[in-house]
């Protein structure tokens, strides 16, 4: 299966920002940056605000990776594919603060909503108009090649023109006793089929599922792969 | 493109331990939801849930786990390639509650990704597996994804574990979020008012064709066609004019390359919530019209299974397949509009090798799959 990677954006503690930039998501420990609406979107969304920040962290960094590709809205067939460890725990904890045993009144409705890990992939369908399939992938380790692998299966059946997939991780919350290898932040790449545009090249899968080729390397995390990056018109 | 074969299934609901005490129960027309007694239900709008009685909190095993256990002691030993998808909304949340008791308790297990390597290892199979998240539709997602690595040769035999329970914590959202009806749910009614919750889990193993003939099984069903479409309307409420379920059905139908009049019968997502019914007998009669369809919901007798109603609504079509029979909608007894052609309190038999299975969930995503019944 081959792709063409036509935009990338990130989220990192060290910087945000898309693949025109120079600083790639990294794994460094850190505080990731709360983002205001007007940092991440050019038109207003009202639900941005209310969203928790496992859906901020994540929306944004795909807007990101949206524009680096240049049309964010050019088919409305576009999938979205996010592979993640621990999701939306983060805000897991927090509704579950508001919950005292018996006592629906302190239980937050709009917090709800949010303690499902695919409800931003629902919000950034509803404001770029995409119809594509939307799931999450809990995996054990962020390499995000699962969730890779699948949206390039989409292209190559033809069932969706454009997939954006990647990984989103906030840190993990201290109660979790045996945290998984994480990199806080979220990384997004849009994938066209191959050929379509020049972009950052072609992403070609390995047999057997033993990572992708990219350019003259094999990558088997999607952190590697956006750090190896290079658009072709640079 | 290889054919997908389903070749074993299995389920454990409030109705009984198996598929087989499933279906007889909803042939004998049981409902398995009464006042749930798992926590208290006092300031909620509702106190009915179909709960499995012995599933009970423990301090060294989440309840997924449990249910995960059992469903899968329902399965023969797999070839060691098998891949594993679970498909879970909220996997071991009951861990909080357990905490919150002050209970000593192993919190990797709030690690929703901990679910499908559980399961690999009892197993004893090779890859650790990935869980698929998509509110409720995430085993019907599974299926689907399932079913396309055999379809594109990813993979020759493919595990789908469905699980969810239900804790004080997804009890609370749904009361906030006022989508429960205080008594047991009726789909497709005109006084429906709100679903009703329920545990439950399903495993369903795929098989290539090659496979099958190296492992001397036989298939119980096909899968035939699959489509997953957004309707980028609303979070928490369906498109009402159904466009991303008519888009995902579409889909599986021209993957299986039949017209809509080839289906005989669909297995309803059929919450009982007013909005999500209402947006699926849209999508069916825009799809289907309503001439020799049968169509059925099970949620009125085991309630919302949440991610894991997707599994069993898959394996109960098998057996809908088998016996060209969709059991009576529980709680239906006053048609809404434009139910009546398709819905019916009564079972309904049908005549056809084609059955589809829909699903819609929080996110606005939708699911379908069409099962095709076994060959002879």
């Amino acid at each position: 299966m081959e792709a063409t990677i036509s935009g990338m954006g990130w989220v990192s503690p060290r910087s945000h920002g898309n693949g025109k930039q120079t600083v790639h998501h990294e794994s460094n420990p850190g505080l990731l940056p709360k983002l205001s609406r007007k940092e991440v979107l050019d038109r207003p969304y009202k639900p941005f605000g209310r969203m928790d920040r496992f859906s901020k962290l994540g929306f944004a960094a795909l807007t990101y990776a949206l524009e680096d590709a240049g049309s964010a809205a050019e088919t409305d067939n576009t999938a979205i594919i996010a592979s993640t460890v621990f999701g939306c725990l983060d805000t897991d904890l927090a509704y579950h603060t508001t919950l005292v045993p018996g006592k629906e009144a302190c239980a937050s409705p709009a917090l709800f909503a949010y303690t499902l890990p695919n409800s931003f992939l629902g919000e950034a369908c509803i404001y770029y108009g995409f119809t594509g399939e939307t799931f999450v992938i809990n995996e054990g380790k962020t390499s995000g090649m699962e969730g890779l692998f699948m949206a390039m299966d989409l292209l190559e059946s033809s069932v969706s023109t454009r997939v954006v997939c990647g990984i989103c991780d906030l840190v993990p919350p201290d109660l979790v006793d045996l945290a998984p290898e994480t990199i806080p932040g979220a990384l997004f790449f849009v994938l066209d089929k191959k050929g379509k545009r020049a972009g950052y090249g072609t992403v070609q899968s390995m047999e057997k599922g033993n990572g992708v080729r990219y350019r003259e390397g094999i990558y088997n995390d999607l952190a590697a792969l956006g750090r190896a990056c290079k658009r072709e018109d640079e | 493109m290889n054919q997908v074969a389903v070749v074993h299934t299995g389920a454990i609901t409030a109705m009984g331990d198996d598929l087989e005490a499933l279906w007889q129960g909803l042939l004998d027309r049981e409902s398995a939801i009464t006042t749930a007694t798992r926590f208290a239900t006092d300031n909620y709008i509702s106190s009915c849930a179909a709960l499995i009685n012995d599933l009970v909190p423990d301090s060294k095993k989440a309840m997924v786990f449990q249910l995960a256990d059992r469903v899968m002691e329902q399965l023969p030993p797999l070839p060691r390639d098998t891949l594993v998808l679970t498909a879970s909304t909220k996997g071991g949340i009951d861990v909080l509650e357990t905490a919150r008791r002050g209970t000593e308790t192993s919190k990797e297990q709030l690690i929703i990704s901990s679910l499908p390597g559980y399961i690999a290892r009892r197993l004893g199979l090779a890859h650790q597996g990935i869980n698929i998240s998509a509110a409720c539709t995430s085993s019907t997602i599974a299926l689907a994804k399932a079913a396309a690595f055999i379809a594109s040769g990813r993979a020759s035999s493919v595990l789908v574990c469905a699980v969810d329970i239900i804790s004080e914590f997804v009890f609370s959202g749904f009361s906030a979020l006022k989508a429960m009806s205080s008594t047991p749910a009726r789909p497709f009614d005109s006084k429906r008012d709100g679903l009703t919750l329920g545990d439950g889990a399903a495993a369903l193993v795929l098989f290539s064709e090659e496979k099958m003939k190296k492992e001397g099984i036989e298939e119980k069903a096909l899968i035939t066609g699959w489509g997953i479409a957004n309707d980028a309307t609303h979070i928490t409420a369906p498109a009402r004019n159904g466009c991303g379920l008519k888009r995902a059905v579409s889909h599986a139908l021209a993957m299986a390359g039949i017209p809509p009049d080839r289906i005989g019968a669909v297995s309803t997502h059929g919450t009982g919530t007013v909005y999500n019914d209402a947006m699926e007998l849209t999508a069916l009669h825009s799809l289907c019209g309503s001439q020799g369809l049968a169509a059925g919901s099970v949620k009125g007798a085991i309630g919302h299974t949440l991610g894991a109603c997707g599994g069993i609504e898959a394996a109960l079509g098998i057996r809908m397949l088998d016996h060209q029979v969709v059991p009576g909608t529980p709680g239906f007894t006053s048609p809404e509009t434009g139910a009546g052609s398709m819905i019916s309190s009564r079972h309904q038999p049908f005549d056809s090798d084609h059955l589809l299975t829909t699903n819609s969930g929080f996110g606005g995503i939708n699911g379908a799959l069409v099962l095709q019944k076994r060959r002879r």
